[in-house]
């Protein structure tokens, strides 16, 4: 009994022990599952792609399946195909990489699309500097609209509404650089687009043909995007972008680099070689910087960041390359004199008065001005001109459009109006209102169709006929819409040339014009050159000065003429007091000491220039204005004629009335155009910021040739070791370089790994050789990282997978797992984040 | 009865109660451990306080950021991803958060530990992180587990306590990867009672508004929102 309990209970303890120890040793060597692995994988996740998962994540779940098997690369590999890697972490490596702060908190360009595309693609790294291409943003509204691209920053959208830049961003085949806009262009399609609610993407693809633009003429990756000129190339002596492109891309300094022993031949001539009137000063605190940074600053000497001129586009700003300066030169020679010097136009108004091209330009402007926009005018109620210079203005108007153009819109309008009057559709036509009639072709074979041909084709002296019949009877039957310049121009015409404006006044107070409020809050706005894009008030309000200023000769002659009849003015009293200090400050100096002072129209027209408002002439008119109770809006805008520009019958006008008036002239034909700005050497397509100083020592720059003056310890390699010339030969000498490689795995590795971390004040001696040990460690393994980053093609996404996966990295930890590293199994039995401790 | 065989037999029953209680436990705690995930618990037994094996390394990770800064898209990147929210569930919403995005872009600290932390950049956080809390809690908030025990529909009162204090729980242990502390489970369990109280008091105690053909308690909403939205905000949700 006493054996059988024994044997029993001996049973029981074996069963027991078994049951122990089978327990024992499967605590102590667990069979791991997935949920083991999930930490580490979302640790791996977490810092790889830049933005926190949870461990029930399907990515991180599915990363630690695969470590589960041992297969690690397989698993990093998830995170680095992940969208999140290119729109947070490579993101933010391309954003850090724009700017000298090395902040993320900075917008989004052209630049940092080009350096995430190149990441996005896992395309050799090397060409963030060396590329012909450029990236955009497809997704974006603005998308293909390089009005936007090149001078507003359209990619910023990217961010503001947070946008898939993995899938969005696309890469385009050739860097372009703008030459020029044509700003009526731009309002034309601006003004369809929001009249029509035309689809954007159509609007963009039209802005195309505004924006005149020609291939990059030495792209060098982002060095020839236009965020990087922005903020490099803007004003100073291009060594900011040296300055930048050392800090950011090689990992150094300007101190550092710089070399005190190398030779200074290419120090600028901007730099004083006796700073502080010693040489020492220069050799002690300038040279040593100077010498390589100047050395490399050639290569940037034939591009600038500068402005498109023209007031109505301040802050219209683009790179601009000398030698597309220099091949448009002609062109922007003939801009700037026809449009900002106004040579010839002026010399041709000066001998030949109201038949010159301006004049009858002006009157073109006027004809189509964009403030008809109704385009419909209803011949009745006739206006009378009584004038005859009124006819032949008009005579000038029409003259100035096409035949073929009138013939195309008069068959148009006899097709949709079949029973109009001839004479009031030449009216119409006279008049310039041609835009209001319909654009439907006429149907082949029909009858208008037969009829018009005959006209124009067959009988040409008659069509040429009824035209001038058409003029007269346009004159005597003209009203102009209400609201529009025209509008209020002849009415203010009509005043002053004598016709009281009591009469029109009713109908006058009765316009709801966006002009007269737009005056009323700020006179100067009529005045204002337009700006096309947006505010057609602006338009309105030009082209009511245009066409005052187009009638002036006439006004200002006839109140001259009263002014003289009425003795309000004692000339012969002015011209014997020529020389007394009251009368010179009274009517000008120089009026009143003009041989011509006795010829009337002389004096006012000095006098005038010289007062303005205050002028004679000017309060004459005013003064008559007010006692006409002409409205508010209208002696507004006539007073800031007279303050601002004088009028165009003299010879010596103000040129800012000519080039205003041009201005509109050529919107209102979709001609104008702001050209590039110059500020290159013609002939050696220098940019003139790089020839500034005065310095007999300092070198002259003549070309965009470099020179690298630098330490080899940089290890510049490849064929620009030495140096180059322009910007794609100084890309290719910085990429090629043992820093630049060196540099860039510095930057992944402090954005994805976790560093070993010094030991605190009072740290153990065990705790300070351990930091010591994983400091050299890592200092080895950068080095091998640089050398598998270039090995490997210059692969960012690569480089992050490869330091992800390395010890070294401390992105493993708390667990086994065995894999292939460097040709060799390595054990990594509790890593436990070495330097996180 | 002899007294050997007495006490053998108790051994026994005792051994075989042992095994029989250390396998029940493991089948329970292994396989059945979220089957009370879809019923109120008892407002006495919250849920355990698992302190996570490598807690130290997560407060090191936290004081340990290199080469990462706080950017307003890789912060909201984070909120979505821990809330297992895509850009494609914001739909309609998808405008309010991007113009919060924009309102909050420059006022983030640069980066989110004790030194460069101020008042504006955890405001802005906040705001953010309650963007997207609320599209979470008033899109997903009925259906998701986080909520499981949290009627969202009736008057935070209805729900026990302690399952308002299990949702924070939870949504911790998703985004912060851990338990919380005790420390911590006392600052929750406070909030918590003095919302339900607060609430009660609130003249919207029974307001519903319909969301989406959804109808949601407005006290029970802005409670959710609220824990979502501490845990979000707190730096371990953001830093890597």
């Amino acid at each position: 009994m006493f054996y059988k309990r024994r044997l029993c209970i001996d049973v029981l303890l074996f069963v027991l022990l078994v049951t122990y120890d089978t327990a024992v040793l499967a605590q102590a060597l667990p069979t791991k599952s997935i949920n083991d692995f999930a930490p580490q994988a979302k640790t791996l996740f977490e810092r790889i792609t830049g933005v926190k998962v949870p461990l029930i994540d399907s990515r991180v779940q599915a990363m630690a399946e695969r470590l589960l098997k041992n297969d690690l690369e397989g698993a990093v590999s998830i995170p680095i195909k992940d969208p999140l890697f290119t729109n947070v972490k490579a993101r933010n490596l391309a954003l850090r990489l724009t700017n000298k702060s090395n902040s993320v908190n900075v917008d989004f360009n052209d630049t940092a699309a080009l350096i995430l595309g190149i990441i996005r693609d896992n395309t050799d790294f090397r060409e963030i500097f060396t590329a012909p291409y450029y990236y955009d943003v497809a997704s974006a509204a603005s998308y293909g609209n390089p009005n936007s691209f090149y001078f507003t920053n359209s990619l910023i959208e990217a961010d503001t509404n947070f946008l898939d830049l993995n899938a969005g961003l696309v890469k385009i085949a050739n860097q372009r650089i703008p030459l020029s806009v044509g700003v009526g262009q731009i309002t034309k399609i601006n003004a369809e687009f929001n009249a029509k609610k035309t689809d954007a993407q159509e609007r963009n693809k039209k802005m195309h043909a505004v924006l005149l633009t020609a291939q990059q003429p030495d792209p060098a990756g982002v060095l020839t995007t236009q965020g990087f000129a922005k903020t490099q190339y803007s004003g100073g002596t291009n060594r900011r972008p040296v300055e930048f492109v050392v800090k950011n891309f090689l990992c150094s300094s300007m101190p550092e680099i710089g070399d005190a022993s190398a030779s200074d031949a290419y120090v600028g001539k901007d730099v004083d070689r006796f700073f502080g009137g010693s040489y020492s000063n220069y050799t002690n605190n300038c040279k040593s910087c100077h010498t390589v940074m100047d050395g490399f600053r050639g290569a940037f000497a034939k591009v600038n960041y500068n402005n498109f001129y023209g007031a109505a586009l301040s802050g219209r700003q683009s790179m601009a390359h000398g030698s597309f300066s220099k091949n448009t030169n002609p062109s922007h020679q003939k801009w700037l004199n026809d449009v900002i010097n106004y040579g010839t136009l002026k010399t041709e108004l000066e001998a030949k008065g109201q038949m010159s091209t301006l004049y009858k330009n002006l009157s073109t402007a006027l004809v189509r001005d964009y403030t008809l926009a109704t385009k419909s005018f209803v011949p009745s109620a006739p206006v009378t001109f009584a004038e005859a210079q009124d006819l032949e203005i008009f005579r000038n108007q029409v003259s100035m459009l096409a035949p073929e153009q009138l013939n195309t819109q008069y068959m148009a309008f006899i097709k949709a109006n079949p029973t109009v009057n001839p004479q009031e559709l030449d009216a119409r036509i006279a008049l310039g209102h041609i835009n209001d009639m319909t654009n439907n072709p006429i149907k082949p074979g029909s009858a208008s169709d037969l009829f018009l041909k005959f006209v124009t084709a067959k009988m040409p002296a008659a069509w040429s006929f009824y035209k001038k019949e058409a003029y007269v009877y346009a004159i005597k039957n003209f009203k102009a819409v209400k609201g529009t310049a025209v509008y209020l121009s002849v009415e203010t015409n009509k005043t002053l040339v004598g016709t009281p404006f009591s009469s029109v006044l009713p109908t006058l107070a009765a316009v709801g014009s966006p002009l007269r409020s737009s005056i009323l809050k700020d006179s100067s706005a009529a005045g204002k050159v337009v700006d096309a894009n947006v505010n057609n008030n602006w338009l309105a309000a030009n082209s009511f000065i245009i066409y005052f200023r187009s009638t002036a000769d006439l006004i200002l002659s006839k109140n001259v003429s009263e002014i003289v009849e009425s003795n309000k003015i004692n000339f012969d009293y002015i011209y014997a007091n020529k020389n007394n200090a009251n009368i010179k400050n009274e009517y000008g100096p120089n009026c009143v000491g003009l041989a011509s002072v006795k010829t009337a129209s002389s004096f006012f027209q000095c006098e005038l220039e010289y007062k303005k408002e205050k002028s004679i002439l000017a309060s004459y008119i005013l003064s008559k204005m007010s006692a006409n109770k002409a409205p508010a809006e209208v002696i507004q805008g006539v007073t800031y004629f007279f303050n601002t520009n004088p009028t165009p019958i003299f010879p010596n006008a103000y040129i800012g009335f000519r080039r205003g008036a041009w201005y509109a002239y050529l919107q209102s034909i979709d001609n104008y155009y702001e050209h590039a700005s110059g500020g290159f050497d013609v002939n050696t397509e220098v940019a003139n910021k790089m020839t500034g100083g005065a310095d007999p020592n300092g070198y002259t720059i003549t070309d965009d040739s470099f020179v690298n003056l630098a330490s080899d310890s940089y290890g510049w390699r490849g064929p620009y070791a030495s140096g180059g010339s322009g910007l794609n030969q100084f890309g290719h000498m910085i990429a090629d370089s043992k820093a630049f490689s060196s540099c860039m795995t510095q930057k992944v590795y402090t954005s994805l790994c976790i560093q070993p971390q010094a030991p605190a004040a009072g740290a153990s001696t065990a705790e300070k050789i351990s930091f010591a040990k994983q400091s050299a460690e890592l200092k080895t393994s950068l080095k091998k990282w640089t050398f598998q980053f270039e090995s490997s093609g210059y692969k960012i996404k690569d480089l992050y997978k490869q330091m992800s996966m390395d010890p070294n990295c401390n992105l493993m930890r708390s667990y086994e797992i065995s894999q292939i590293i460097d040709g060799s199994t390595s054990n990594l039995v509790n890593k436990n984040a070495k330097g996180a401790k | 009865m002899p007294k050997e065989r007495s006490n053998m037999l108790k051994s026994k029953k005792m051994i075989l109660n042992v095994i029989a209680c250390v396998s029940v436990s493991t089948v329970v705690v292994f396989f059945f451990n979220n089957c009370t995930r879809n019923e109120p618990t008892p407002e006495e037994s919250l849920m355990p306080l698992e302190q996570e094996v490598d807690n130290a390394h997560q407060v090191a990770k936290v004081q340990n950021l290199q080469g990462e800064t706080l950017d307003i898209r890789q912060t909201l990147e984070s909120y979505l991803s821990l809330l297992q929210l895509t850009r494609d569930d914001l739909g309609g919403d998808l405008t309010a958060v991007i113009a919060e995005l924009s309102r909050r872009r420059t006022l983030l600290p640069q980066e989110p530990d004790s030194k460069t932390l101020d008042m504006v950049g955890i405001l802005s956080q906040t705001s953010l992180a309650g963007e997207v809390c609320r599209v979470f809690v008033t899109k997903k908030g009925p259906t998701s587990p986080l909520f499981s025990g949290v009627d969202l529909t009736k008057n935070p009162k209805t729900s026990p306590t302690s399952n308002w204090i299990n949702t924070f729980h939870r949504l911790a242990l998703q985004a912060w990867g851990r338990s919380m502390s005790n420390d911590e489970l006392t600052s929750v369990v406070n909030f918590v009672n003095e919302s339900v109280q607060a609430s009660a008091k609130s003249p919207n105690v029974n307001k519903t508004d319909s969301i989406s053909g959804l109808n949601f308690n407005v006290e029970s909403t802005n409670l959710g929102i609220m824990l979502c939205t501490a845990v979000l905000v707190a730096p371990e949700a953001t830093s890597l």
